[in-house]
């Protein structure tokens, strides 16, 4: 059997990756991530440093050209004539850069005043 | 180390404003003038499509970027391998401990440079979703394909002449029974884990022949009295081995033999020269390593072992005259002993040998407890790759020693 892997009629485009050390987590506990609000990515006028405030911690990071990019692949089936179904992948995207966050995160002490 | 997610009480519905962007800037006390105008505010998305992440060395990006193909080939049971139309990668699954945030149009800070005036103090947002958390991505790694799986596909059913062809031998669904057990290139594609590059090199190693879109191997005995043919006549001739008319040879052989297969021998056992007969016909030359390496398997294979001596002669009479018989012709084939009372040769063809090198290092010390490494060369040679020669695999697998001056190998872990 043969799995073709192929980019996308429309081209890839170009994603990004931000690369954190452990794991994401609610403060729900397991609840689902999807839609929820993350954070806020900034970069400082000097340097460029990427600047990534998530809830009450602040990360600063680097942003790495990837020697090996990823291809992001996505699943495509289709029926052919014989009722058998193919499957195939198709390259969306390539991450050629990425983010990484590797400093322990600092708190941001909330000082506001009342 | 844990980075938590503020739960905003509205959950889903929050909309992150300019206003809660600089609050927090505040809050975590840094200035806006410090920063780039452009923030990139991430939200997961509302759904995680199941994307698989491919890592890719240059090569690969660009024979992709290029709009070429990648072939994912094998049986459901295989190990995944991933071909170009040239080379062949081992595909596995590589895990990290840190979490890589998949962000489409995620932007670097060269990026954001180009579209605004991002010294400016006032400041502006940018929606970006984040499309999946990935803890796993795949890794390609070049490897050697394995040549076994064609190799028994092959000999499933070899060629043995028209004669043996059922043409007429229906199957269930009206498919010549044979059919199931012969395939054209594509269908090889399909089951062998390797390039098109790969697999043509392989079936031309094998001396496969393609007859009605199939590729095939000579049954032994067949080749033997195809191959008879062009001697034969040849001898016939009193032509010296290395000035063959080649039109003369295809005519008069033509009706003793299929086309196809009288190419095949053609094509197998003669070397174009650069000479032409009087009647300005092409002259070609036997090929002397393959007409005596075939000839000397014939010999060696039906029999367990063989007297050297006797064998020697027997190989020198049955070549045609003209010919050099060496035993170097016989790598990979046979192996010899000549510390034994009489001398003796015995058949030991590389192509029984695991393809897997431990096993196959095995086998070999089985066979023999040392081996110079002339003798061991053609045994290994098979299963080198770019990084590992025969000399690294010895290394890894064998233990060198010098015994009397020369350098034998043996078991790592032998008594």
């Amino acid at each position: 059997m043969t799995i073709i892997v192929k980019m996308d009629d429309g081209g890839a485009e170009p994603w990004g990756i931000v690369e954190l050390q452990g794991d994401l987590e609610s403060r729900e506990g397991h609840g689902s991530l999807q839609s929820k609000f993350v954070g806020d990515l900034h970069y400082t006028t000097q340097g460029g440093i990427p600047t990534l405030i998530i809830g009450h911690h602040i990360l600063y990071g680097k942003a790495v050209n990837m020697e090996k990019p990823y291809a992001v692949l996505e699943k495509q089936t289709s029926d052919t004539d014989n009722g058998v179904q193919r499957v195939k992948y198709v390259v969306k995207a390539f991450v050629k850069k990425k983010l990484i966050f590797k400093v322990r995160p600092k708190p941001i002490i909330a000082n506001v005043p009342n | 180390m844990e980075v938590d997610i503020e739960v905003h009480p509205e959950g889903a519905a929050y909309e992150r404003t300019l206003e809660d962007v600089n609050s927090v800037i505040n809050h975590a006390k840094l200035s806006r003038a410090d920063l780039k105008s452009t923030s990139q505010v991430l939200y997961f998305s509302s759904d995680f499509p199941n994307y698989k992440l491919l890592e890719c060395d240059q090569t690969i990006l660009q024979h992709l970027t290029a709009g070429q193909e990648l072939y994912i080939r094998g049986r459901p049971s295989d190990r995944a391998v991933v071909c170009t139309k040239d080379n062949t990668f081992d595909l596995r699954e590589a895990e990290t401990s840190n979490s890589l945030l998949l962000v489409p149009g995620l932007k670097m800070v060269d990026e954001l440079d180009l579209v605004n005036n991002e010294n400016s103090a006032e400041g502006r947002i940018e929606k970006k979703s984040i499309v999946g958390v990935y803890h796993e991505y795949f890794e390609l790694k070049k490897v050697r394909p394995l040549l076994n799986r064609l190799r028994i596909m092959l000999m499933s059913k070899p060629y043995s002449g028209p004669e043996n062809e059922n043409t007429n031998q229906e199957g269930e669904n009206g498919q010549n029974r044979d059919d199931l057990k012969t395939y054209s290139f594509e269908e090889l594609l399909e089951e062998v884990q390797a390039s098109e590059k790969e697999l043509t090199g392989f079936l031309k190693e094998l001396e496969a022949v393609e007859i009605d879109g199939k590729w095939r191997i000579l049954d032994h005995e067949y080749q033997f009295r195809a191959l008879s043919f062009l001697l034969n006549f040849v001898d016939e001739q009193s032509w010296p081995p290395d000035a063959i008319p080649i039109g003369e040879t295809t005519s008069t052989l033509k009706g003793l033999l299929p086309d196809s297969i009288l190419y095949h021998i053609l094509q197998v056992y003669l070397v174009e020269t650069e000479n032409e007969s009087d009647d300005s016909d092409l002259l070609f030359e036997l090929n002397e390593n393959k007409i005596c390496r075939f000839l000397g398997e014939a010999l060696l294979r039906p029999v367990d072992k063989f007297n050297l001596h006797d064998f020697l002669q027997a190989w020198e009479s049955s070549v045609p005259s003209g010919l050099e018989t060496n035993l170097k012709q016989l790598d990979g084939l046979a192996l010899h002993d000549t510390k034994t009372n009489p001398p003796v040769i015995w058949y030991f063809p590389e192509s029984k040998l695991s393809e897997d090198i431990a096993e196959r290092i095995a086998q070999l010390f089985a066979e023999r407890r040392q081996w110079t490494f002339d003798e061991i060369e053609p045994y290994i040679a098979p299963l080198t790759t770019e990084k590992q020669t025969v000399n690294a695999l010895l290394t890894k697998h064998a233990r060198s020693s010098n015994i009397g001056g020369q350098k034998l190998y043996s078991a790592r872990h032998g008594k």
